[in-house]
């Protein structure tokens, strides 16, 4: 009691008063992002709706982008989007695999810390970066190189043959998936490596203590542990792959068509929007462009949302278990 | 040092299969001085020796006195650790017994769980650790190129501070070790497997009838023997026990306690433990090991009646640790 009484009044007052500013203050920086979030759904709704009003479902079920007649069909931007991140994840998936695995329980020391931080810097590289990289370096390389090869020997398979007929363009869904994979493996890898380092070591332990190979550790202990934390980490590669502008718009070729052949140019969402958006004339056209961005609101957010359940689902698990 | 020694003698029932070089470096090595305690470690590990066979060499002078015993299954010499250029472990030869509980006492941080460890080289899953010396298991360098890691440590089995079953089913844990070096024949012989070893490590009766329930669903207790019934599966040579009672009631430490009791009779142990009640009543030699040097080791009785150094002393009596 005499520690209390010790305490001026006025002293005690002003404390209070700090502390209150204090949370208000951080209360209303956290509103705030809510409030852009609604905003930005709100608004992409508004700007959205003069298209989606005139098209119906016809919007999502329509290949074709006629600004001339004012014709619009998201067909072709989504399924650009979904097969060039798609292909993305199953290129860099391996990978990313390969990489966390090796950091955490293969690599020595040394080695560590200077391919964890080559994997951090290569998060950091904007990625105009890499769409001139891809256009430049890449797509050649792919047109002279790859291409001709898989249209050689895979083209004439049944069933995916159809895939990799056509001229070896450079530019295309494929070589955009190329650049794509390359962009997620650091995320990816980087989520990875950390679900793969929570994996607690008297488990990983116990497993070499009965004489499990590393082998057997890694799959029968490390990777079921760390499943959730895995597909979590996909997710946000896959969030990413799916939003990615400018890398794509260099080297996708940009057009509004579904090709049969993974060769050929086709365009997706974010490369429509960032192609289009100047020199979009008409209410119709930029309200079409609006609504494109709406849909892949729609769809990153749902995969982020996914991802981020099921990293409370790990974080629950790795709680409730250590 | 070096000299080619005929092994000496076993115990007949010793199961003969991979035994592989000789006993070179290690066995002779040092004289057991220790009279008294080396005849209660034949009468308590009935151990059969044969002296004749053995090349008298002068004790080290760094080593302790008791440090080494008749026919050892891990012959320890002259070892060091180093974690990441730090030494955690300095100088240490030690020799542990066949048949007989080898208990390691210490105050926090003084090297008794690295020495641990060193055994079954599960330090070499830890980046940056280091370890040199010579450990020789039955006579044979567990650092040779030529053993394999996984096979070395299949035969000596590891119990941790924490329990730490997979997250699987009761059944899966046991099963999991004789599954991956396929020690079972068939499935009855793995039910086999799974009912004896659960059956000695005392918990058989309490799981009999929910195998297939996880194993994380048990009690710390049960948790803790269904660990030790999972390495015991593997059918080791050794088993090293990390402060196994430390998570514990005092109750689960009994039991733990009293199925050390039996197990010593078919395993060496090796039990690095905190309490030193607990290395009083189930060991039958005893080290003490500071600041990663060992201190003092001999047998039990005379460690805890009569310590020959003044840390040691300070550290039964209680006066830090």
């Amino acid at each position: 009691m005499s520690s209390v009484a010790a305490i001026e009044p006025a002293q005690a007052s002003g404390q209070r008063l700090r502390e209150r500013a204090f949370r208000t203050a951080t209360f209303a920086a956290a509103l705030l992002v809510l409030a852009l979030l609604g905003g930005v759904a709100l608004s992409l709704l508004l700007g959205a709706w003069p298209a989606l009003a005139h098209f119906k479902l016809d919007f999502l079920t329509r290949e074709i982008w006629n600004p001339v007649t004012d014709k619009f069909g998201a067909l072709a931007p989504i399924y650009g989007t979904v097969v060039t991140s798609f292909l993305a994840l199953l290129l860099a998936i391996p990978v990313s695999f390969g990489i966390a695995i090796f950091l955490t329980e293969l690599a020595p020391v040394w080695l560590k810390r200077p391919v964890g931080v080559a994997i951090e810097l290569l998060a950091a590289v904007p990625s105009i970066i890499y769409g001139i990289w891809g256009l430049f370096v890449l797509a050649p390389i792919l047109q002279r190189h790859v291409q001709p090869w898989l249209i050689d020997w895979l083209g004439p398979l049944p069933l995916i043959g159809r895939l990799f007929q056509g001229p070896p363009y450079g530019i295309g869904v494929l070589t955009a998936s190329f650049v794509l994979a390359i962009m997620v493996i650091p995320f990816i890898s980087a989520v990875m490596r950390d679900v793969f380092e929570m994996v607690p070591d008297v488990l990983k332990e116990s497993a070499y203590g009965l004489g499990a190979t590393t082998w057997e550790v890694i799959w029968q202990v490390v990777v079921p542990y760390a499943r959730t934390g895995i597909i979590g980490g996909v997710m946000l590669g896959l969030g990413r792959a799916l939003g990615e502008t400018m890398a794509v718009t260099f080297v996708i070729g940009n057009a509004h068509r579904i090709g049969s052949s993974l060769l050929a140019p086709g365009t997706t969402i974010s490369a429509s929007i960032a192609n289009e958006f100047a020199e979009a004339v008409g209410d119709l056209y930029t309200s079409a462009l609006v609504a494109l961005g709406a849909l892949l609101f729609l769809i990153t957010f749902a995969v982020i949302a996914a991802a981020r359940l099921m990293l409370m689902r790990l974080d629950r698990r790795a709680l409730s278990s250590v | 040092m070096n000299e080619e020694i005929p092994e000496p003698g076993r115990a007949p029932e010793e199961p003969q299969a991979r035994r592989g070089g000789a006993a070179r470096e290690g066995n002779g090595l040092g004289r057991e001085e220790d009279g008294a305690p080396l005849t209660r470690q034949r009468a308590d590990g009935g151990l059969n020796l044969k002296p004749s066979g053995r090349v008298s060499v002068p004790e080290e002078a760094t080593q302790p006195d008791g440090a080494t015993v008749e026919n050892p299954v891990f012959s320890c010499r002259d070892v060091n650790v180093f974690y990441s250029g730090k030494q955690a472990l300095k100088e240490v030869s030690l020799d542990v017994g066949r048949r007989q509980v080898l208990a390691m006492i210490g105050p926090s941080g003084c090297g008794k769980s690295t020495f641990l460890r060193c055994l079954n080289r599960m330090n070499d899953t830890i980046a940056g650790a280091r370890v040199t010396g010579h450990i020789h298991l039955d006579g044979r360098d567990i650092h040779d190129e030529s053993v394999d890691v996984a096979q070395l440590r299949a035969r000596i089995g590891m119990v941790f501070q924490k329990p730490n079953p997979f997250p699987k089913s009761i059944y899966d844990n046991v099963a999991y070790g004789p599954r991956i070096h396929g020690l079972a024949r068939s499935r009855a012989h793995l039910d086999d497997i799974v009912c004896s070893s659960l059956t000695r490590a005392g918990l058989w009766e309490e799981v009999k009838d929910r195998l297939s329930s996880p194993g994380t669903g048990l009690s710390g207790g049960q948790q803790q023997r269904l660990c030790i019934a999972r390495t015991i599966a593997v059918q080791p040579e050794v088993i090293l026990m990390d402060e196994p009672c430390s998570a514990l009631d005092p109750i689960a430490t009994a039991r733990i306690e009293d199925l050390i009791d039996e197990l010593r009779e078919s395993y060496a142990i090796v039990i690095v433990t905190h309490s030193m009640q607990q290395a009083a009543r189930v060991s039958q030699r005893t080290a003490y090991f500071h600041l990663g040097e060992l201190i003092e080791v001999g047998n039990t009785d005379r460690v805890f009646t009569n310590p020959r150094h003044r840390l040691t002393e300070d550290y039964i009596t209680g006066r830090f640790g």
